[in-house]
């Protein structure tokens, strides 16, 4: 390679780099009211604009859930093929969760954030135009990459501008954004896809190119309103802001030998393993639940798109007061333990799973257990997902814990996705009318196996979860 | 007609314009029609059970039949084949014939341990005459309902 051609190549890496860099220190602002003010103003709106960007985003992550029984109605992909793609996003989302977790904690966050959504909202609309196997799966694994910047920016963000005895309730409040993004997949985008008079009955590509619209909104939001670390703005660190001993938010130079070895630190804690395993096994249940529900609720209890996607909405709707009434009930009841907590909301999702599946098939019966589920599971989320992870860990390196959860979370529910698209497609029975060329063909399933995997999968996460009933937060 | 309802009439109109294809306005909106041709349909109840037995009857109009001899129905093979992992036992069927119908009824043993892939159900190339036939298909696990007619290329699920 000529060195010209190589020093350009290593310049436009370089400015690359420093884009997505985050900015140094700013000389300090001496007034203290002033810096109160900036602190309120920034902080407030860190919170609402990282729960809002992810929320929004989330919508790219999910769309592919709501259009996969009207693709396998026409006969596009199979189950097994649609739960080979599904699982894709959720393979490339752990990667991305873990790589972009390390690199968050260097980055200038709002650049990162925005850029991911992004390109997300252009690979969704990649996914409408595309009905090879190999294609979709390969864009929905670069779209899992893309979407796996959003978690780690927002822990990072959280990490720069909370303290550790607030960081509780502000990670309640920030996810619920799971549950807002999954609200406005499962009731927005089925209305968009589910046949009159309950939907407009539109094509399934629309179900990607509404969240591709959604995401590129997300990501002006995003772009305009995140805030870098404190110090690049002349604030003091939060823990010196806050005089609370235990923010140890991040350095205010950008020591990067020193994160590096705190990122490290990360994996030899054991319970983090246990973490790490509890959340990989509650990423099977809440999956199969965000991926097949609606699809099993169409199959099996007889209700039509927008019905099963209603039933899911109620489930991420319960799911927003989960994550505060967790965040709320470990900080103030538990002193910020995890363990009761974790019991308390592990059980409020296992006990409502066996009436989903095993219960009476009644409406409102069904309609509570998917609340109650809802409830619990996103509390459990809000702690074995992230909370307890980062409570463990040094705090510098949120980021880094994060991503080291995400990508076990991740494997687990990918894994969940491609074994459950299997094992419903192994009991596959089409019925076809051969009418000429035309041959509709109907399709029957039965869950009976994949409900006792997924159900399985959340007593174990609840076991793991109880086995760290002693374990405290690292201060 | 309410502003909501005209607004939502717009947006659908105005959505659909620049979609891919539609399916034809006669199966997207079949419910509308279902009620005026139902002396017209032929029926059939597939039942499936856990021992792997699987009992279909099947109701036609007599206008459907239009030349073809009623025996013709006696064969199973005229009305379904099917795709398992191990062979079939199919006994032959049992025909009755009133004045306006003609009722047929069919079992096969495929045996609880055995694999039922596919079911071809072969009646529109039987009866020519056939425009459209309401299924009802129950599963040990499921039931679902729905019409297939001539001019669609898929079910329609939704008949009322």
């Amino acid at each position: 390679m000529a060195p010209n051609k190589r020093s350009d190549e290593s310049r436009s890496l370089n400015s690359i780099l420093k884009f997505f860099a985050a900015g140094s220190d700013a000389p300090r602002i001496a007034d203290p009211a002033e810096i109160d003010r900036l602190y309120h103003h920034y902080r407030r709106n860190v919170i609402f604009i990282i729960t809002l960007g992810y929320g929004l985003g989330y919508v790219c992550r999910l769309a592919f859930n709501v259009v996969k029984k009207p693709i396998m109605d026409a006969g596009i992909f199979t189950p097994e093929e649609v739960g080979f793609i599904g699982s894709m996003l959720l393979y490339g989302y752990a990667a991305g969760k873990f790589s972009n977790g390390f690199l968050a904690d260097y980055a200038n966050v709002k650049r990162f954030f925005a850029v991911g959504i992004l390109v997300s909202a252009l690979l969704n609309f990649g996914m409408s135009l595309s009905t090879v196997v190999g294609v979709s799966a390969m864009l929905w694994a670069l779209n899992g990459w893309f979407q796996g910047f959003g978690a780690p920016s927002s822990v990072v963000a959280m990490g720069n501008w909370f303290s550790n005895h607030e960081r509780g309730r502000y990670y309640g409040l920030w996810s619920t954004a799971h549950s807002i993004g999954e609200g406005l997949t499962y009731l927005g985008i089925a209305f968009l896809i589910a046949m009159p008079p309950k939907g407009l009955g539109l094509p399934w590509q629309w179900g990607f190119w509404t969240p591709a619209a959604v995401c590129v909104v997300a990501a002006f939001l995003l772009y305009r309103y995140l805030q870098d670390r404190p110090q690049t703005l002349g604030l003091p660190s939060i823990a010196e802001w806050s005089k609370d001993g235990s923010a140890d938010a991040r350095p205010g130079e950008h020591d990067a030998s020193r994160i590096w070895k705190d990122q490290l630190k990360v994996l030899a804690i054991p319970s983090m393993w246990v973490i790490a395993l509890a959340s990989s096994s509650m990423y099977i249940t809440r999956y199969a639940i965000n991926s097949w529900g609606n699809v099993y609720l169409q199959e099996i209890r007889g209700f039509d798109l927008f019905d099963a996607n209603l039933f899911i909405f109620l489930n991420t709707a319960a799911g927003i007061l989960g994550c505060v009434a967790f965040g709320y009930l470990s900080d103030k009841v538990f002193d910020a333990r995890r363990p009761p907590a974790n019991l308390i909301f592990g059980l409020m999702e296992l006990v409502p799973l066996l009436v989903i599946f095993y219960g009476p098939n009644n409406s409102t019966v069904l309609a509570i257990a998917l609340i109650v589920y809802g409830f619990g599971l996103s509390g459990i989320l809000a702690s074995l997902g992230g909370l307890f992870a980062i409570d463990i860990a040094p705090k510098r390196v949120a980021g880094a814990a994060m991503g080291f959860i995400g990508i076990f979370s991740y494997i687990g529910a990918g894994t969940q996705d491609y074994i459950s698209g299997k094992l419903i497609y192994d009991s596959e029975i089409r019925v076809v009318f051969s009418i000429g060329e035309n041959s509709p063909t109907v399709y029957f399933y039965d869950y009976t196996i994949p409900i006792i995997f997924w159900v399985g999968a959340s007593v174990i996460s609840m076991l793991l979860a109880a086995s760290l009933w002693r374990v405290k937060a690292h201060d | 007609m309410t502003n909501s309802k005209m607004l939502m009439s717009l947006l659908c109109f105005a959505l659909a314009a620049c979609s891919p294809e539609q399916a034809p306005e006669f199966c997207r909106n079949h419910a509308l029609f279902h009620d005026e041709h139902l002396d017209s349909l032929a029926s059939l109840n597939i039942t499936m059970t856990k021992e792997g037995i699987i009992r279909s009857e099947l109701s036609i109009p007599i206008s459907v039949m239009a030349g073809v001899p009623s025996e013709l129905l006696e064969d199973s093979h005229e009305v379904y084949s099917l795709q398992t992992e191990n062979e079939c036992v199919t006994s032959s069927g049992t025909l009755e014939e009133t004045h306006d119908s003609v009722a047929a009824s069919y079992e096969s043993n495929c045996g609880a341990d055995n694999k039922i892939g596919q079911l071809d159900i072969l009646l529109f190339e039987t009866l020519p005459s056939l425009n459209e036939v309401e299924v009802t298909v129950t599963t040990p696990v499921t039931q679902k309902h729905f019409a297939i007619n001539r001019q669609c290329d898929r079910a329609i699920f939704r008949l009322d």
